[in-house]
């Protein structure tokens, strides 16, 4: 629901944004470039299954559960240099399954002066990427011996919801047909929060109880670097069209805080805590290769 | 000719949808309580099963209690609409109204006492703390159980939409320790009526 009610002020002020540049580009005589980007990539992630211990840790059920995982997405980028200065883009990720798994807006700077062949500048992005937290009730179903572990016999899956807010200074090189960019960034990412319930029963018993997560968002810092090359097939003044590849990794230290409230029998006598897991290392990679066209 | 014939037809028949529609009475149907029965529950499993047997496990001792009127207000049939020489277009052949019901009383009170001890600690007599409930209805809400007083809170200026049957599921909270056990409900409403069930003699299995 949060994002949800995020997503459309971002719009908003990309929108406030590009207005702004436009008029800019109008007064300088300067000609918009619109470039759409069609990529195929792989996306791996890597964060280590902790030993499991006396509370879940809902980390250690992302996607496979192994620590490990790699999906395949097709990449739609579209941006739009308003400016010498700014350009601005969208990249959208489409996951093997057609689904959005991947939103990221970014705003670049260029910097006017820059000595020798070098362009360097500025960029902020704000990214939402889409993650999945299965069978996490398997926890109990191990730990909570002589209950049913959960009553609820559906596959248990949560829509985990990483957004992160970074910026990176970018240095880009451009000889002949080549177009160099590398951006080692840094920044803020967190999980958006959501609620789960576990209703368990004793075997041969009346009694039941209900558990209940509440996360937290759980921000840490993160570094990331990406490095852009694209090759230019064709190059005119009105038109460019090339091939392009992608690399973006990121590192952070992790961890999905939550509090946990229980009730047996009745709703009466509700026992919270508090519940921070470790946090480990927690990788991202993309790597992507496509086309692009430039107007 | 035939096409002009047609047309007029066909309007006839789309005419005859617009009051196609069924208009329910939604004023609420008094009834009153003045029955009770009860049915064992077997929850073992992870879900409360009717059953006939008169054998429960020592921490599974659970009834399915029902409040109803003898008279049988569970389902009221909408009256034929008249409409001569015009008939409607409705999926049945009359309006499937399903009418809501208001009781004339609620629950004030239920008390409940056991005719075995259930425990060296629990001598037979008045239980009613060690029971706790669990609404049956459609509008029931929640996944555990309920305080008998906050039962009877919820049946004040209650609305029955489903049939005039004040249904709920009674668990008892501790182990019984007696090979048997049996159980007297006195259920006591706003206006002074009391209903007393008891349950069939229960004979508590070994763990």
């Amino acid at each position: 629901m949060k994002k949800d009610r995020h997503f459309p002020y971002f719009l908003l002020m990309l929108l406030m944004m590009l207005c702004q540049a436009r008029s800019t580009a109008q007064q300088t005589g300067f000609r918009e470039r619109f470039t759409f980007d069609l990529l195929f990539g792989s996306r791996s992630f890597q964060r280590e299954s902790l030993p499991e211990g006396r509370d879940l840790d809902f980390l250690n059920f992302l996607e496979t559960g192994t620590g490990w995982d790699a999906s395949q997405y097709l990449d739609l980028g579209f941006s739009l240099k308003t400016t010498e200065q700014w350009t601005f883009s969208t990249d959208l990720k489409l996951m093997s399954d057609f689904r959005p798994g991947h939103l990221g807006i970014s705003a670049q700077y260029k910097h006017r002066k820059t000595p020798g062949r070098f362009v360097v500048g500025v960029r902020a992005d704000f990214n939402v990427c889409k993650l999945t937290i299965n069978q996490f009730n398997q926890f109990h179903v191990r730990n909570d011996s002589g209950f049913y572990a959960d009553l609820n016999t559906n596959y248990r899956q949560v829509d985990l919801t990483d957004m992160s807010l970074g910026i990176s200074p970018f240095i880009e090189m451009n000889p002949r047909r080549f177009h160099l960019k590398l951006s080692p960034g840094a920044g803020v990412n967190l999980f958006l929060p959501f609620r789960e319930t576990i209703v368990q029963k004793e075997t041969g018993s009346n009694l039941k109880r209900e558990i209940r997560y509440n996360t937290h968002a759980g921000p840490a810092l993160f570094v990331a670097a990406d490095l852009t090359v694209r090759y230019d097939l064709v190059q005119s003044e009105n038109l460019s069209l090339g091939l392009m590849l992608q690399a973006v990794q990121l590192f952070s230290r992790r961890a999905l805080p939550y509090t946990r409230s229980i009730d047996s029998w009745t709703y009466e006598n509700t026992v919270h805590k508090n519940i921070s897991p470790e946090k480990t290392w927690f990788s991202r990679r993309d790597l992507s290769l496509g086309v692009y066209i430039g107007l | 000719m035939l096409k002009k014939i047609l047309f007029i037809l066909l309007s006839l028949n789309l005419l005859r949808i617009i009051p196609g529609c069924c208009e329910c009475d939604e004023a609420a149907r008094p009834f009153s309580f003045n029955q009770t029965d009860i049915v064992n529950l077997d929850n073992t499993g992870p879900w409360p099963e009717y059953t006939d047997s008169d054998t429960m496990r020592p921490a599974a001792v659970a009834f399915s209690i029902s409040l109803f009127d003898s008279t049988g207000y569970f389902y009221a049939q909408a009256p034929d609409i008249v409409t001569p020489g015009f008939s409607q277009a409705k999926a049945f052949a009359k309006c499937d109204c399903a009418f809501p019901f208001m009781a004339n009383q609620h629950l004030t009170q239920i008390s409940i006492e056991s005719l075995y001890a259930l425990s060296p600690d629990i001598p037979a007599g008045e239980v009613s703390g060690l029971f706790v409930a669990k609404p049956t209805s459609n509008a029931a809400s929640g996944n555990l159980y309920i305080p008998l007083n906050d039962l009877c809170n919820q049946t004040i200026g209650k609305v029955y939409y489903d049939s005039g049957i004040e249904s709920f599921d009674l668990y008892l909270k501790t182990e019984v320790q007696h090979p048997e056990a049996r159980f007297v409900f006195t259920f006591t409403f706003s206006d002074s009526l009391i209903l007393r069930d008891t349950t069939r003699l229960i004979t508590i299995a070994a763990r």
